[in-house]
């Protein structure tokens, strides 16, 4: 199962509930939702989209099945903004 | 304690970052 982690050490900053990343290699600004956020910190350590349903699922409390796309579609977003990479 | 409410965890915004030069400053 891969697993995920921080690309590097980032700035952020939480403003009303939002998280702002900021990278200054690539000179770009990310801004993440409460949740996103949630997932993000979870990042700090290397782990399986697996491990961040459980988590959230168990922070939220709730079982609703789509969690697992939404979790998995965050995931390659943040993969694709360049923020977090495979773990080895 | 009431548990935060779940929405789908999301990128909002994704840019780069404007930089506010001196020659910007005196437009």
């Amino acid at each position: 199962m891969t697993s995920y982690i921080h690309k590097d050490k980032f700035e952020v900053l939480e403003l009303d509930g939002e998280s702002v990343i900021l990278n200054s290699d690539a000179f770009m600004v990310t801004t993440l939702n409460e949740v996103g956020g949630f997932c993000w910190s979870l990042l700090q350590e290397a782990c399986t989209i697996r491990q961040i349903i459980q988590t959230v699922r168990t922070h939220y409390a709730i079982e609703d099945e789509a969690i697992e796309q939404d979790i998995e579609r965050f995931v390659n977003h943040l993969m694709d903004c360049g923020l977090i990479r495979h773990a080895s | 304690m009431q548990k935060p409410a779940y929405r789908a965890p999301k990128v909002l915004k994704h840019q780069p970052i404007r930089f506010e030069t001196s020659q910007s400053w005196n437009r």
